[in-house]
């Protein structure tokens, strides 16, 4: 067995509030951590931080709960949440920082509930208790090497792990056609530069929104728009083309159809809910098609990014 | 192989099987021993013994997800044991096992009392395989596990037939989802058990409120972690006494929500000669390690030779 999954403590260089439901962190890891990281896989991070009673200041709260709790336990564990939440590494590079190299992960988080309003407590100088890479990447590597044409289908969240697949290929001289569809307030310029980002990585970036209505935003959901593309390509064109996916089940259902019918070959991050995160606890899989019937794979290793023709959507 | 057996303040013997630490991997939460050697600097073999997970005769699908909830302080799980089946894990994840200088425990499961004989006597020919769990405690499937693990007659019977299909060290794991645990234990006493491991899981739900259905597909799963700790300490203790005041030697394999080298010093003070972890390695999957050395302090701090002179130290209140 390989050793690809790094455990480390990564350290907060800088959150980014987009809105009260968005906010982006930078961390630094490891170069292990870096090397092995891929567009799609993800990280899965403690959202509480006091593990092994180790000082630090992740949370403002911490230096309270240490004084009624003697130092040396390991018992303030106990009121903790106990599962990691995945993280998608939603950007991955290298930059120099006074001559001296260092590796930075971005990732984008929604505050749902209990464990992201945690995360959403970190702030630079913290730190960010991590397993990473894990999973099963996009395989854009394929794309490179065929010198093939991409386009991306991301829809809310599913823009996540899609920046640094754009970083990936563009380093590599592809520069993919976007599209982005989303339905509630993710307002992307607000303190972010991820659509500067995206529109410089890419060939051309498309918003659609049927409920978010500016000029510059096509009406309507990402997979009508992804279809009009498609019908709108030459065929040999369509023939040339790979589909990277990310979004809401249903979308993604709809992109693996449309996927289908053109003949395209189409890659699709799939979520679950994850215990261990690393294949030992078989929680969060999905239906895969196997003959006739269906099995169960895991998203966290088998996954989280499957060949749309896998999947048993239901 | 050599197996190591130097002996440290950690090591524990359980009916002739030695351990080089008193932690030991619970079944379904450590797949069949591969997984978390994914994790760089993480090592099988800073685990006492590893339980794998359940086996059947054939295959199993599993329930739907969602499978996995998170509680206060736990997890509520229905996998429903999703499993390859005997043939499939002695193809593909046996011969995987012997690369590790470690114990390995067998878990089985079966929907019928022959269904539970053959399996152990599968494994019986296993050589790799130290001693062998039986699952009479999975809440998760319909049939099978639970139902005989709440019945004193079909416990008897199931480990009865284990018995006589093996000459390995028998375990016998049981729910707390009884009214009266000892009725269980004494069952499984009688029908040769060597070994008692609990508790499983305790029976559980979530409901969204806005969907007004449980989360998990299976409506109702096992709760584990933090939360059925005090649970467990109560019934392992329990256990122990009725053991002890038989002047029997059957040792106990505690578990339920240990996080912490201090959860796992309770255990063993209740009366657990070794304890299990599982929830706990989602946390933090260098828990092994973690309480390794933690226990090794505290032994030496508080001058113990080893951890048998622990084992069930606690004095009641008069």
């Amino acid at each position: 067995m390989q050793k690809t999954i790094i455990s480390e403590r990564a350290h907060v260089l800088r959150k980014t509030v987009i809105n009260e439901r968005y906010f982006k962190l930078k961390v630094r890891v490891s170069k292990s951590a870096f090397n092995h990281a891929s567009p799609g896989h993800f990280a899965y991070v403690l959202c509480s931080q006091e593990i092994t009673g180790r000082k630090n200041r992740t949370f403002e709260d911490y230096k309270e709960l240490k004084n009624y709790l003697r130092s040396d336990s390991d018992s303030i564990l106990q009121s903790q949440l106990i599962l990691r939440r995945p993280l998608c590494i939603h950007d991955a590079y290298m930059r120099k920082e006074k001559g001296k190299e260092q590796y930075i992960f971005e990732f984008l988080v929604r505050k749902k509930r209990s464990g992201t309003a945690l995360l959403a407590k970190l702030d630079k100088g913290d730190t960010l208790e991590l397993l990473a890479p894990i999973g099963r990447p996009y395989g854009y590597e394929r794309s490179v090497k065929e010198k093939r044409d991409v386009i991306i289908a991301a829809g809310g969240m599913g823009i996540a792990p899609l920046v640094f697949l754009c970083r990936k290929l563009g380093e590599n001289g592809i520069l993919p056609v976007i599209f982005f569809g989303f339905e509630e307030a993710f307002a992307l310029n607000q303190g972010s530069s991820m659509d500067d980002d995206l529109k410089a990585l890419s060939k051309s970036f498309t918003i659609t929104s049927n409920t978010i209505i500016e000029d510059e935003y096509e009406k309507g959901f990402v997979t009508d728009t992804l279809a009009k593309h498609l019908r709108g390509l030459a065929p040999k064109a369509v023939k040339n083309t790979d589909i990277y996916a990310c979004g809401p089940y249903l979308m993604l259902k709809e992109v693996a159809k449309i996927a289908d019918e053109f003949g395209i070959n189409c890659e699709i991050s799939l979520e679950e809910r994850m215990g261990c995160g690393i294949g030992a606890c078989m929680a969060c899989v999905c239906k895969m098609k196997n003959n006739d019937g269906f099995k169960y794979k895991r998203v966290c290793i088998d996954g989280p990014v499957f060949n749309s023709k896998e999947i048993l959507f239901e | 192989m050599s197996k190591k057996s130097k002996a440290t303040s950690l090591s524990v013997k359980l009916k002739g099987i030695k351990l080089t630490s008193p932690l030991i991997a619970a079944s379904g939460t450590f797949g069949f021993a591969e997984d978390f050697e994914r994790i760089e600097s993480f090592s099988n073999e800073d685990i006492g013994a590893i339980t794998l997970k359940s086996v059947s005769m054939l295959p199993m699908a599993g329930n739907p997800p969602p499978r996995i909830v998170e509680t206060p302080a736990g997890i509520l799980n229905s996998i429903g044991l999703q499993n390859p089946g005997i043939q499939e894990f002695k193809a593909a994840h046996l011969p995987k096992l012997r690369k590790y200088n470690t114990v390995f425990i067998a878990n089985i499961v079966g929907f019928s009392i022959d269904e539970y004989a053959k399996i152990a006597k599968e494994f019986d020919g296993i050589k790799e395989i130290a001693a062998i769990e039986v699952n009479i405690s999975c809440p998760n499937v319909k049939k099978g596990g639970i139902a005989f693990g709440t019945d004193p007659k079909q416990s008897y019977k199931v480990i009865e037939a284990v018995r006589k299909s093996t000459s390995k060290p028998v375990i016998a794991k049981l729910t707390p989802n009884v009214t009266e645990i000892i009725d269980i234990a004494r069952a499984c006493i009688d029908a040769g058990t060597d070994m008692i491991s609990l508790i499983n899981t305790v029976n559980a739900m979530v409901i969204d409120i806005n969907t007004k259905k449980p989360v998990l597909f299976n409506n109702n799963g096992g709760l584990s972690g933090p939360a059925i700790k005090p649970v467990a300490i109560y019934q392992v203790n329990r256990v122990y006494n009725y053991i002890r005041e038989r002047k029997l030697a059957i040792p106990i394999i505690g578990m339920g929500g240990i996080l912490t080298f201090e959860d796992a010093l309770e255990f063993i003070i209740a009366g657990a000669s070794a304890v299990s972890i599982g929830t706990g390695s989602f946390y933090d999957p260098f828990i092994y390690k973690r309480i390794n050395a933690k226990i090794t302090e505290y032994l030496r701090v508080n001058k113990i030779s080893g951890i048998s002179g622990l084992v069930g130290s606690v004095t009641m209140n008069s």
